[in-house]
């Protein structure tokens, strides 16, 4: 039986990496990467809270994506984001606003009474663009 | 009431803004307008009070849904009526003048004969935007040409000073000031350019009540006072910009800023699409309009065969000392040619993103661009 020091000259004498390390160590590399840039800033544990026509609350995860459809509306979870497609209102005001994902931002549909909300660790950044 | 309070929270989320910030959120201008403030540091109900209370003041002099503002008085003159001009719209119009000369006109608060020919006006949208039908049809020549008759900021041919313009004036006597037409159906909307106006004064005012740091978004126009409180650091503040491709609800850049004014313009959400029933063409209408030649931004050709032009600017962020300048910068940039944006941009103190339908980027300034998001990088970029 060999020694701990035995084994570790052993191990430092060996390849440092086979190929089938080598090709290990690159896919985890490369989600290293990837992953970071997929998730596109949210953060975990943010969500999309709802509040409806009906008074009740509900909540998304805003890390999955989805097409919530409401009475009048149709809210899109999409990359970390959250925003309004189809209101059936005349203004379309929530149409029209930005994208939000960072934690206290809302869009807010008057005609209908719709309220969605970020909440928890949502991302840091102020979205522009309308 | 020309204010509704959604909601004024003082949140306690842990580990975000919220716990950090005191927030508060109305709804201005008849609903028209949303307004969002992050405040931290002391006086913040004081502040809040004082930011609605101004909010109602400047709908009185400029919020064109309410028949008794100012701007609806004049918008209801007719030639050669005098309507008198509290210091708000007096400041504004003065202003707004300043920014069409800047921009060579493509910044231009007199459009309303435009846009309600294009159905590009809030009425238009509510009835065409999102796919809910289109017009009969397109404006033809004839008839861009009467609305541009009644339209524009531009300096009268004889004219007596910078206030005298070739639709209306800007004059003062007694003490008071006054708006007076010249010409039948001439109107002014500053709707948007109060959204920029007013941010900036409500930054002043929550650094009078001793706010350390302040957001503030008046429907999508930006002011910033101090820096970003993270819980442990001051750092700037972070702000990502909407990917302007239909449908796209991902961020298309992220960046860190300074500069206490931002705003992004483009179509975004705001058109209708018009298809040709001959031939189903599809030619997007937004709701910038170009006054230099009477069509909304980003649409050539001629009657009968308008089309988008694939090099359209759809989407620009300026970044400058004011929110109003940043917005008014940002409508002309959407309105100019990338290459009218990009000279322009060699000349303005601005920084500035432009991002056209075909892929190409242009950057003004040292963007410190955040690594969350890399849609901006498939762009060809043009460094200005």
């Amino acid at each position: 039986m060999k020694t701990d020091v035995e084994r570790i000259e052993t191990v430092k004498k060996g390849r440092p990496l086979k190929i089938p390390d080598l090709a290990a160590l690159l896919v985890i590399l490369a989600a290293a990467v990837l992953l970071p840039l997929a998730g596109l800033g949210q953060q975990a544990g943010a969500a999309v809270e709802i509040t409806g026509t009906d008074g009740e609350t509900r909540a998304y995860d805003l890390g999955t994506d989805a097409r919530i459809e409401l009475a009048g509306l149709t809210v899109v979870i999409e990359g970390g984001r959250a925003y309004v497609v189809g209101a059936a209102c005349p203004d379309k005001l929530c149409e029209a606003h930005p994208s939000i994902g960072r934690s206290g931002e809302s869009i807010v549909c008057l005609p209908q009474r719709i309220v969605i909300k970020i909440v928890g660790d949502g991302g840091q950044f102020i979205v522009s663009g309308a | 009431m020309s204010i509704l309070l959604i909601a004024a929270v003082c949140a306690g989320f842990a580990g975000c803004d919220s716990a950090l910030y005191k927030t508060f959120h109305a709804f201005v201008f008849d609903t028209e307008l949303s307004l969002e403030v992050w405040y931290r540091g002391r006086g913040a109900d004081a502040a809040f009070a004082e930011m609605t209370g101004y909010m109602e003041e400047l709908a009185r002099a400029v919020n064109r849904n309410d028949p008794d503002s100012g701007v609806s008085r004049f918008n209801g003159a007719a030639a050669g009526e005098r309507v008198e001009a509290d210091g708000l719209l007096f400041d504004m119009t003065a202003a707004a003048i300043g920014y069409y000369e800047e921009t060579g006109g493509a910044y231009d608060v007199s459009l309303g004969a435009i846009n309600a020919l294009w159905h590009t006006d809030a009425l238009g949208l509510a009835q065409y935007g999102a796919g809910r039908g289109q017009p009969d049809g397109l404006p033809g020549g004839e008839e861009i040409a009467a609305a541009l008759a009644v339209c524009g900021l531009a300096r009268a041919a004889d004219a007596a000073d910078a206030y005298d313009r070739r639709h209306f004036a800007l004059t003062e006597s007694d003490g008071k000031k006054f708006l007076t037409k010249k010409t039948d159906g001439f109107t002014l909307d500053f709707n948007g350019m109060a959204k920029g106006y007013a941010a900036d004064v409500l930054r002043g005012i929550a650094q009078k009540h001793g706010a350390a740091s302040a957001y503030i978004n008046v429907a999508g126009e930006i002011a910033f006072f101090g820096k970003r409180f993270d819980g442990n650091l001051d750092t700037p503040w972070a702000v990502a910009i909407d990917n302007p491709k239909p449908g796209g609800g991902l961020s298309i850049c992220g960046f860190t800023t300074d500069r206490p004014g931002l705003a992004t313009s483009g179509g975004y959400r705001r058109y209708y699409p018009y298809a040709y029933p001959a031939d189903g063409a599809v030619v997007e209408c937004c709701h910038i309009s170009d006054g230099r030649v009477g069509l909304p931004a980003g649409i050539t050709g001629s009657a009968g065969a308008w089309r988008n032009d694939p090099g359209r600017v759809v989407s620009a962020t300026a970044l400058a000392d004011s929110a109003m300048r940043a917005d008014a910068y940002a409508t002309a940039l959407c309105v100019m040619s990338f290459e009218e944006g990009i000279a322009f941009l060699k000349t303005a103190d601005v920084e500035a993103l432009l991002f056209t339908d075909d892929g190409r980027l242009a950057v003004r300034g040292a963007f410190s661009f955040a690594p969350d998001f890399t849609l901006y990088q498939a762009y060809e970029r043009v460094t200005v």
